[in-house]
């Protein structure tokens, strides 16, 4: 048995070197599942109160308010997380097809930066998920939407090394610069998603209604076709695009 | 059966080491975008302003009721040549929506009950999916013009409006995978955007932009502009005071102060606040603006925040 443990190490490194090359140069986008038009399926996280204290008191009101409406509109919903759990797992590369990778869309309500969001303040480990560790659209993921400061200032996080975190998904819609925690934003967005906007027109326009001209919108697509998409049930969707070296950016100024 | 051993322990050293980079990244240390402090206070702000003075009192303002009714939406609909059946679609905000389907490519109008704030748009037009050459984007002084012209024939001027700023409001980027700038960015429309004063103060939140786009196009329209009318005086609480506010978190808007390793103060100012146009409004409340730059990674940002002046009231 003994003789087989070097090997097997080899192995395992040999194994997880080749799956880091093949990640940092995706060529394709993953149809994990091919039912999304008949079973939509959708995931809430949020973070209130941080262990730093920076807290973010509308954060539970942003999330159930975008829950209740996409709950009525029969989506299933694969995950509402909220304070009592924080798991970095569910958003990185190696273990997100069964949680955020297993969804259409997912919305997240909390901290972040331009290369990162916080499930936590500490410790960094453990709760910080860099978009630098994430694979998202492999799978499933459409959409991600970012209530966060900062997360869509620098497109070029999203494809960085070790891991692209687009890389089958379709859009990342955030804020370009700092972004307030206003509670009818997450019923906003879910109600304009139903109304016939398409996802990049909902998430601005849901902005615009509660933040003024100091702050900017971001919208990162894997292509400009993507911007063209509504959710399933409420229009055209694109084939998952094919993910290249580029990356597609729309900013808008809120009035 | 040892050289195995040590050649085993090797390959899961550099297992261990190929993992911690992928969990930090080559050469990276972690670094700390937020502050670690609750409400941003003690170490964060820097005052680099004198306080305004202060009068011994200053009029209040009450909001003059709006009904917006479907009626209401269809009379300004047709302002902008839309026609189409409004619907009520949020009641957090109010909202009546409007889709004239038979305009190429199809108009929006958005009229919301809680402030009788409008927003036009030509989707397609105003935030098309792609460009791949600049736009024809008119001078800012070409831009006022035509904003102006389409105030006036939609009805939709002001007498107290006046331009406080013409500027790029929306860009389409193209990155390369990893890069920190954009190898391609194009500007998409203009907004010329409109302010007040009440008694000589400013008036802030207010929103009210003509947005023009390529061939200078009036594409879309915001305006929230609440009428108001004098309900009596009321004294102001101490600058000092309201600075300290700001820095226990106590402001208009939701709190970003913690957002940030560093804010310095550079101005400050008394005006008036308006809340944004899903939001129910009665009085007018004056407040103190605290303007400066922020300081956030190394990188500066402008910043401004807000906190209600009105003695004992927050």
């Amino acid at each position: 048995m003994n003789r087989n443990i070097g090997a097997r190490a080899l192995s395992v490194l040999l194994v997880t070197a080749f799956m880091g090359m093949a990640c940092m140069a995706p060529v394709s986008a993953g149809t994990g599942d091919d039912s999304d038009a008949i079973f939509p399926e959708f995931g809430v996280e949020y973070k209130q109160n941080y262990n730093t204290g920076n807290n973010l008191p509308n954060s539970p009101a942003i999330a159930e308010g975008f829950y209740e409406v996409f709950d009525n509109a029969g989506w299933g919903c694969n995950f509402y997380i909220g304070d009592w759990d924080r798991d970095i797992q569910r958003w990185d590369w190696d273990s997100d097809a069964a949680h955020v990778d297993s969804v259409d869309l997912v919305f997240w309500a909390g901290h972040g930066d331009d290369s990162c969001i916080l499930l936590d303040g500490l410790p960094l480990v453990l709760a910080w998920v860099y978009f630098h560790d994430c694979n998202w659209g492999d799978q499933d993921l459409e959409w991600i939407l970012l209530h966060s400061c900062h997360t869509a200032q620098v497109p070029g996080e999203f494809k960085a090394w070790p891991h692209w975190a687009l890389n089958g998904a379709h859009l990342v819609c955030g804020f370009d610069t700092v972004g307030y925690d206003y509670a009818e934003d997450g019923a906003a967005v879910a109600n304009k998603l139903f109304n016939n906007y398409k996802v990049r027109h909902a998430w601005y326009h849901a902005l615009d209604e509660t933040h003024q001209s100091n702050v900017w919108i971001g919208i990162i697509g894997e292509n400009a076709a993507c911007g063209d998409d509504r959710i399933w049930g409420e229009g055209s969707v694109i084939t998952d695009p094919p993910v290249d070296s580029e990356i597609y950016r729309w900013l808008f100024q809120c009035n | 059966m040892a050289l195995k051993m040590v050649g085993a322990l090797v390959c899961l050293a550099l297992a261990v080491a190929v993992g911690c980079m992928w969990v930090f990244g080559p050469g990276q240390v972690p670094v700390t975008p937020l502050p670690a402090v609750a409400g941003a206070g003690e170490g964060t702000y820097s005052l680099a302003a004198e306080f305004p003075e202060v009068q011994g009192s200053y009029t209040l303002y009450r909001v003059v009721p709006v009904t917006v009714t479907e009626d209401r939406v269809r009379e300004i609909a047709e302002r902008f040549g839309l026609s189409g059946e409004p619907k009520a679609v949020s009641e957090v905000t109010g909202e009546f929506f409007l889709v004239d389907v038979s305009k190429e490519p199809e108009e929006h109008m958005s009229v919301y009950a809680h402030s009788g704030g409008v927003a036009y748009h030509i989707l397609d037009r105003e935030f098309p999916t792609e460009v791949t050459e600049q736009p024809d984007l008119p001078s800012d002084a070409d831009a006022e013009k035509i904003a102006l012209a389409f105030l006036e024939k939609t009805g939709m001027q002001s007498p107290d409006a006046r331009v406080v700023k013409t500027e790029v409001n929306q860009k389409q980027e193209v990155w390369e995978a990893g890069a920190t700038e954009p190898k391609v960015s194009y500007d998409i429309t203009k907004a010329v955007r409109f302010g007040r004063s009440l008694d000589g103060l400013p008036v802030y939140g207010d929103e009210f932009a003509a947005i023009l786009g390529d061939g200078g196009e009036v594409v879309g329209l915001v305006k929230t502009w609440r009428e108001v009318a004098p309900d009596g005086n009321v004294s102001l609480r101490s600058p000092e005071e309201a600075y300290e506010d700001l820095r226990a978190a106590w402001t208009v808007r939701p709190h970003t102060g913690q957002e940030y390793d560093r804010i310095t103060i550079e101005h400050v100012a008394i005006g008036y606040w308006m809340e944004p146009r899903g939001f129910v409004q009665d009085l007018v409340r004056p407040v103190y603006a605290f303007s400066g730059t922020a300081l956030r990674d190394g990188v500066e940002e402008p910043y401004v925040e807000y906190v209600f002046a009105d003695e004992g009231k927050r």
